[in-house]
Parts: structure tokens; sequence; C-alpha cells
């Protein structure tokens, strides 16, 4: 009997190995190959720098670019970070260094629920709410005081509709929060005890040990944190279908209605009917799976360095 | 010989929550000298130094009564300025504790928390060094990371960094623990050089460490403190059976 039960651990030894590397390195694989094999028409048709320069997205004439889609992509994720960022580093101080222990636990625990609500939700409240609040209210302000600055103002610029890249990045950054703040979280509570008492020792108040020990420890952390959640801004669809105006366009201001990669794939795919246009889409979603894929390395690679050098 | 009181404590007693950790110490601090805290792991001898510069403040649930007078002031009253107190009383840990910056601004930071610029800060950095017996090792890398520097050479410079700000009283808690023999030597002998100008208290599991560098010794066990007394008479005649038991190495 004692055989049996070997042969059956090194059987479930091998199946658990199995899993583990089929779901991390031969699925991603096997994901790039096909979106590559998919896309070959598009790729042969436009090639590479002409596909990425070119906004042009007529599917009567079948000329196929994915200008717009790609900096839609790429901008709003930027904005969203920019908001998100100092909130999510703002309560992550909080949460770690400010916080009585009762309300620690309340404040994490309710930031990750955040995280638990669908995006299609947040992309209705966004809809339905948010747009009409920012239309009315805030984007009217935001051009009052910045369009008469110079280089500034001409990103403030444009009728507010509410349906745009403010309102898209400003959902974006609510739901990254979440992850962000959590990612930051962790980071601040690599930082060793003794490291805090020793500048405490030294007469430093609170604010001081936060800005001189803890922020500069983590910086790597808090960098990689960003970039992890630059990648679930990257992929967010449902959200930004409500929010972004579905416009195939270079966006020039704050207020410009938009697209991004995953709104063209989402809308398009029942109605591309020829396999050029069908490829093309393809195409797309190869550039954001290549997008994530080289800043999900990246965000590793500053966590990988920040245990390294404070082990 | 003539003795001046540093710190006197009265009646501590300290509570982590519910627990009672530090029972009834009474123990004057002579100004000037070192004074050993000994006693086996888990006697208090850490909870009762970190009590001094009011550490336990940091993390809640804590509580004091009795106390500690250090400059005609109780510094367990709610109303003690901490960040003063701190840079008042210094500490140096158990590991060596640089911040994740130069070896200068390592050795900077508490003086420049106290606003001390340009040539001035130069000055006293230099010169902390050199009290710390570091300077002749570091002075050509001063704009590297202190995380470059040896063990030993850490734990230096990190009481660089504590001596800097000119404490009146420097509480070192197992300062050698983590450091090889060389190292830790040349730690004691700092520890001796710098009591002219700083009260020095050490907890420490070597006895012969305290043997060799503590005008008093404390010894301490279960939270309460045994015997207090000059270092020798303790280890030559103490009065307790416990006391003899624990420096003769029947527990501990």
């Amino acid at each position: 009997m004692r055989k049996l039960s070997h042969y059956l651990e090194i059987l479930i030894k091998y199946f658990l190995c199995f899993w583990a590397i089929f779901s991390g390195l031969i699925f991603p694989f096997i994901v790039f190959f096909l979106l590559f094999y998919e896309s070959r028409l598009a790729i042969k048709h436009f090639g590479i720098i002409k596909f990425i320069t070119s906004q042009t997205w007529d599917p009567v004439t079948e000329k196929f670019g994915g200008l717009a889609m790609i900096t839609g992509t790429i901008i709003s994720t930027f904005i969203a970070i920019l908001i998100a960022a100092p909130v999510s580093i703002g309560i992550a101080i909080f949460i770690t260094e400010l916080a009585p222990s009762w309300l620690k636990n309340v404040i994490s625990s309710a930031i990750e629920l955040l995280a638990a609500i669908p995006s299609i939700i947040y992309g209705m409240w966004g809809f339905f709410v948010l747009t009409n609040f920012m239309r009315n209210y805030i984007e009217p302000a935001l051009q009052f005081f910045f369009v008469p600055l110079p280089f500034i103002g001409k990103f403030f610029s444009g009728v507010p509709t509410g349906i745009d890249v403010l309102t898209t990045s400003l959902v974006l950054s609510i739901m990254i929060i979440p992850f962000m703040s959590s990612i930051v979280k962790d980071s601040f509570n690599l930082v060793p005890l003794v490291m805090k008492e020793s500048a405490y020792s030294l007469g430093a108040t609170k604010w001081e040990v936060i800005k001189d020990i803890v922020i500069p420890y983590t910086v790597s952390g808090i960098t990689g944190g960003l970039v992890l959640s630059t990648g679930r801004a990257l992929g967010e669809t449902m959200a930004v279908t409500f929010l972004a105006g579905n416009v195939t366009q270079v966006p020039t201001s704050l207020f410009s209605p938009f697209t991004t990669i995953t709104v063209a794939l989402a809308n398009q795919f029942t109605e591309a009917d020829t396999p050029l246009y069908l490829s093309s889409l393809f195409y797309l979603s190869l550039i954001l799976f290549v997008l994530s894929f080289i800043l999900l390395t990246f965000a590793k690679l500053l966590i990988l360095r920040l245990q390294k050098k404070w082990k | 010989m003539e003795r001046k009181i540093e710190i006197e404590v009265r009646g501590l007693n300290f509570y982590y929550g519910e627990k009672h950790v530090l029972k009834n110490i009474n123990l004057s601090i002579f100004k000037n000298k070192v004074t050993a805290l000994i006693g086996p792991s888990g006697c208090g001898k850490t909870t009762f130094l970190r009590c001094i510069n009011r550490m336990h403040d940091l993390y809640l649930g804590n509580r004091y009564e009795g106390e500690i007078i250090f400059e005609n002031q109780n510094i367990l009253d709610k109303n003690t300025d901490l960040i003063t107190l701190r840079a008042k009383i210094g500490m140096v840990f158990q590991k060596p504790t640089p911040f994740p910056m130069s070896v200068f601004d390592n050795v900077a930071y508490g003086l420049k928390l106290k606003g001390i610029k340009g040539e001035e800060l130069k000055a006293r950095v230099e010169k902390a060094l050199i009290d710390a017996a570091l300077w002749d090792e570091v002075k050509d890398k001063l704009k590297e990371n202190a995380f470059s520097l040896s063990g030993g050479q850490q734990q230096r410079l990190c009481i660089a960094r504590a001596i800097a700000v000119e404490p009146k009283v420097l509480l070192f808690d197992e300062p050698t623990s983590a450091l090889d023999p060389i190292s830790s030597s040349k730690i004691e002998e700092l520890i001796i050089k710098l009591k002219s100008k700083i009260t020095i208290i050490i907890v420490t599991h070597n006895m012969q460490q305290a043997a060799r560098i503590s005008d008093y010794t404390a010894f301490m066990y279960l939270g309460e403190l045994i015997e207090t007394g000059p270092t020798e008479k303790i280890f030559t005649t103490p009065e307790k059976k416990l006391t003899e038991e624990y420096i003769t190495g029947r527990f501990g």
C-alpha cells in the first residue's frame, strides 16, 4: 500500500506541475500565436509602421490604421494613472502609517470591495451619473481656468460633452485605485519596522519618517504598482465602451470623444464581414497584447529590483 | 567618587495590553557611566530600554505606570514632547539599520531634522564619524550608498548617526549580537570612549561584554529588577542567589 501512495504523490506532483507550466508559459504563447496567425493578412497588407501611424479606419474602402485606437488607449491609461497614483499613495500612507488599527481594516476591506464591482457597473454609473456632472460643472470650470493658459490651454478646448477622454480616465482611475493602493500598501509594509524606529529615535516626526524613509525605500515598489495597474487600465473594455464616445480620431483635447483598442474590438467584431477587416481587428488585439506584455515585464523587473536591493 | 544621576526610574510598570511586562522597576542611571542590563531572554531588558525613549508609543495598546525622571521631568508624562526627547535620548539597534541613502546623508539625517545646514552640517557629520571611529574608513566614500559598508561599519555608522545630534543618553539594544568578534570589540571600545560625553545604557546577552564595558550592571528576571550595583560587585559578590546563578551560567 505504501507504494500506491508513493505513485499517487508523484502523479499529483506532475499533474500540478503541468498546470502551472501550461497556464504560466504555454498558454500565453498559444494566445500570442493565435493572434499573430489571425492578423497575418493585415500585417502583410499594411505592414507595421503604416498600420500604427495611420488613423484612417474605413471598412468601406478597407483602409485600416490603428493610430487612433492606440493613442486613445495610451492617453486614457496615462491620464488614469496620473489621477490614480497620488490618490493611491495617499490611501496607502493613511492605511499603513496613520489610521488607528480598527479603521485600517475597515478601509482596506472597503477599498478591496471596489475591485469586486463589475466594470460594466462602473460604465453605467459613469454614463448615467458622472457624464452629466462632468458636462455641467467640472468641465466648464476646468475650461474657465485652463483655456487662457499658454501651451496647456488647447488640451482643454472643445465642447464639453462628458463623453470624452477626461471622464473615461476618471472612471478608469477609480477602477484601478484598489489595485494600485494595495500594491503600494504591500510595499510600504516591506519597510522593516526597525528602519522606521531608527528614524523616530533620531527625533523624526511621523511625516518625516514617511517622506524620508518609507517612500524612498519603496520607490521601485510604487513604480511597479503603477505599471501593474497600467496593465489593468489598458485592457479595460466595458466601462470605456460606455464613456469614450467611440469616435475614431486621435484625441487632441481632454474633451475629445475618442476610442481605444478594446472599444474597437468590442464594437466591431460582429460587423467585420471581410477577411481583411477581421484580420485588422486581430492585428489591433495583437498590439494590445504586446503593449501589456512589455509593461508587465517592466513592472516585474522593477519589483524584483526592489526586493534584491533591500533584501 | 562623585556620581551624578542622569535618569531616575521610580516604580515603573509596563503593560503590553493586559500583559504585565515590567514590574515595579526602581533604578538610578549615573551620568557618564555605562550601565548594562543583563538577564535571560524575555526578562524585559529591551522593553525597559524602549521605555526610556518612549519607543513603545509607536504602537497601540501599551501602558506605562510610574516615573522616569530625566532633566527634572517625568518623561512618561502625557505632555512630553517625544520628538525632543528622542533627540536627547538616542538609540542604536540590534541590527545595523542604515537608511537607504548615502553614508553622508545617513549621519546628516538627524542634523537636518534639526535644521542644521551647509558648512556646519559638514563639520558635524565629520566630527560624528571621527567620534564613531569610522572617518578613516569612509572619508572617501561619503557619497556611496550606506549598504555598501560592512556590517560592523554599518553599525558604527548608526552610532555616528545617533551621536551626531549630540544626545545626553544613548541606548544600545544588543548592538553587537549581529556582528563578528572583531567588529564587536571595535564597538565595545567605542562605547567606552563615548561615555566621557554620553551616558550609556546597554542591553546585552553577553555577560563578558557587560563585565568588560560597564560600570554598573542591573540584572533582570521575569520583568523584575533583581539586583543592581557596580559591575565588579555584581560579578564577584552578588547579594542575591538568582544573580549568582545567572552570572555563573547555571541558567539563562
